[in-house]
């Protein structure tokens, strides 16, 4: 590096002519200094990462939960909780469908790879989707502050749905609303995915 | 951290700089020529990662329906980055300044040289995505592909040039071991082995132009003859290899300091030398760390709009830098070495001046020279006239489209002279002068018209002479000047 450092020069902002800028925008390439440019988080600046196993493990595990462990619970068990509340709560059929829908919607955030290894569903390896910062000028704020829009209408659906669900569930101790709680949740965990397709389909 | 792709894939990004130098020097042109242009290149190589993303890319589990329901719905893709191709390098220049001759401290004049093609501070985009089968063959074969964005250098002035190539022949002995001598010290002869012997020279000269001192790296000469003879010697007689058969000779890599410069010869009887008719020799050098236009690569950006870290390149000691500037320079020569006899080392200026239309001039000056033997090799005759402003009726001649004239007078074995001659200057316009015949003839008008004019015009020639003595030179000018029955 010694032989470069003698020539080396510097970028200019092209707003504000600051030297030695060290960023740009990384939709349209304008040199930008720490002013005139912001670092929003991405959607579609993308990398996926080998995390998706547990993932899966995850939904699986809620599924399970929801189609199989909530039925074997014995009966007394909900007997005993309806004797504590002195009044029928309806939580089974809640609390089934709400991890039901929770575990599809953890299901839903897996990506999937095929490899060169294997066949059939062996060569599939689940992945995650990450997000990234991207710094960006003023111009290209605009689409990113849309993007942004619709994550944060989604992660508002989302955790309100879940907690109309709770709140509905523990005011009236009637937990059948628990499955709008697990919808209100699914929704949540896919948000990222939901507002991915959202800004693909209007882009 | 996000890494994109390009991280990996680009192992180099170099800013190159093209110079092209021609020397040719015949009995019938002496021209020194030099081009330049610049290149942005940026080298990459695909890794097994890049194959996997193109051939397997991604998907999410719903992928299978949701690729009907975008047929369906007849809506592109995803939108997404990955794998992350886009590359953003950043420009930057310090436009190159030069310090008038007797100008005080701060006295700097930026050169008015351009660089067009590339913004001169800011960014060039660079699409380094791959196709599978590409990716695949650049894995397979190791190859790297380049990707290109040329530019032009424009009006590079001549005394910017990192390279001088001068070539002459040389009959005194001593002279020709005081050229040779800093290549060769073992021989202890000195002089003596030039002794009745001539050298025909081709001195490349590595400018000291700019603050640094680093060495211009030569990659190679190689020099080309029409006919050899066997007493032929080459120096430096170290790195160079003779091939009598293909009549080439080839010296290796060296260096040159700056302020420095390399002289390869040939040696031999000067009627030998003479007899060779054609000489090509080409020199490949190069600059490291220096561009002609004082642009620089500033810093290479990712998708994110951060830098592409250094870090990222194998810390492998003494492997090249993965950001890079050079000059490229290729020098060709073509020599008559018989046209070098005279050594058209002497250069002598004059300027005539005579009160008439430079039209009119040129045509006088071209028959003066057929009457004196003078072969014109390469003529221009004067272009279109602009007015002059502020002087209604007045036309000037000059600059692009002045007439111009190059040829060559023999003054049998005493030498050569090349000359080039420039005319313009100004004349009365026809037009005027009927509109002020048939108006009214008044003596302000008249005035006017021809203030500062003799006659109906005023041209100058600007006689540039080279030949081996000034002596040749100042009879050539003569010869011209002569002609007008001394001058003005």
């Amino acid at each position: 590096m010694s032989e470069r450092q003698e020539i080396r020069e510097f970028l200019a902002c092209d707003n504000h002519g600051d030297r030695g800028v060290d960023s740009v925008c990384g939709e349209c390439g304008t040199a930008v200094c720490d002013d005139c440019s912001t670092s929003v988080t991405d959607l579609t600046l993308d990398h996926y990462e080998r995390e998706g196993f547990g993932r899966i493990l995850g939904a699986v595990l809620v599924l399970i939960g929801g189609l199989l462990l909530v039925d074997q619970i014995p009966r007394q068990f909900w007997l005993a909780l309806v004797d504590l509340a002195g009044q029928p709560l309806y939580i089974q059929g809640g609390l089934k469908q709400g991890l039901i829908l929770l575990g599809i919607g953890l299901l839903g955030t897996v990506w999937i790879r095929t490899t060169d290894e294997g066949f059939g569903v062996t060569n599939r390896r689940a992945i995650l989707r990450k997000r990234n910062a991207r710094t960006v000028c003023e111009d290209c704020y605009g689409p990113k502050r849309t993007q942004r829009a619709i994550l944060a209408a989604f992660w508002l659906l989302g955790a309100g749905i879940a907690v109309y669900g709770l709140y509905q569930s523990f005011s009236g101790l009637n937990f059948g609303p628990l499955r709008t709680a697990g919808l209100g949740a699914g929704l949540w965990v896919l948000r990222y995915e939901l507002a991915t397709a959202v800004v693909a389909l209007i882009e | 951290m996000y890494k994109p792709e390009v991280h990996r894939t680009v192992d180099r990004v170099q800013l190159l700089e093209k110079l092209d130098f021609d020397l040719t020097i015949t009995d019938a042109a002496y021209t020194s020529d030099h081009s330049t242009e610049g290149e942005l290149r940026v080298f990459r190589k695909a890794d097994e990662q890049a194959v996997e993303d193109r051939e397997h890319p991604p998907t999410h589990v719903t992928e299978p329906i949701a690729k009907h329901v975008r047929d369906a719905l007849d809506v592109g893709g995803q939108s997404s980055a990955f794998p992350g191709t886009r590359l953003f390098v950043g420009l930057a220049r310090e436009t190159p300044v030069k310090q008038e001759e007797g100008g005080f401290q701060d006295d700097y004049v930026t050169e008015a040289m351009r660089v067009d093609g590339v913004p001169e501070n800011g960014v060039v985009e660079f699409d380094t995505d791959w196709e599978l089968q590409e990716a695949r063959r650049s894995v397979a074969e190791g190859i790297s592909k380049v990707d290109e964005e040329p530019y032009e250098i424009a009006d590079l002035p001549a005394d910017h040039l990192p390279i001088i190539v001068r070539a002459e022949i040389r009959r005194d002995a001593r002279r020709i071991e005081q050229v040779l001598q800093m290549a060769d010290h073992d021989d202890m002869r000195g002089h003596a082995r030039f002794e009745g012997l001539a050298a025909l020279l081709i001195e490349v000269e590595h400018r000291d132009t700019t603050a640094t001192d680093r060495s211009m790296r030569v990659d190679g000469f190689r020099m080309e003859m029409s006919r050899t003879f066997p007493q032929a010697e080459f120096y430096p007689q170290q790195g160079s290899t003779y091939d009598p058969e293909s009549k080439r000779v080839e010296w290796g890599a060296s260096r040159i300091k700056p302020g420095e410069a390399a002289t390869f010869a040939v040696v031999g009887p000067i009627g030998e030398l003479l007899d060779i008719d054609r000489i090509d020799a080409d020199l490949r050098a190069k600059l490291p760390g220096q561009t002609l236009s004082g642009m620089t690569v500033a810093g290479v950006f990712d998708e994110s709009g951060e830098p592409v870290d250094d870090e990222t390149a194998p810390p492998v000691t003494g492997s090249p830098d993965r950001i890079d500037e050079t000059i490229r320079i290729t020098a060709d020569v073509e020599l008559d070495p018989s046209a070098l006899r005279g050594e058209a080392q002497e250069v002598s200026n004059a300027t005539v001046s005579v009160g008439i239309p430079p039209a009119e001039l040129f045509d006088r000056v071209v028959d003066i020279c057929d009457r004196n033997g003078i072969h014109i090799t390469d003529r221009q005759a004067p272009g279109e006239a602009t007015p002059v402003t502020g002087r209604s009726g007045v036309f000037e001649i000059s600059g692009e489209q002045m007439g111009e004239l190059d040829v060559r007078r023999e003054y049998g074995d005493e030498g050569v002279v090349y000359a080039s001659m420039e005319i313009e200057g100004r004349f009365a316009g026809e037009t005027e002068e009927q509109q002020v015949s048939a108006f009214d003839e008044s003596e302000d008008r008249l005035v006017r018209r021809t203030e500062g004019l003799d006659e109906q015009g005023q041209s100058t020639i600007a006689i540039t002479a080279r030949s081996a003595s000034s002596e040749l030179n100042s009879r050539f000018i003569s010869t011209i000047e002569d002609s007008f029955g001394g001058g003005v």
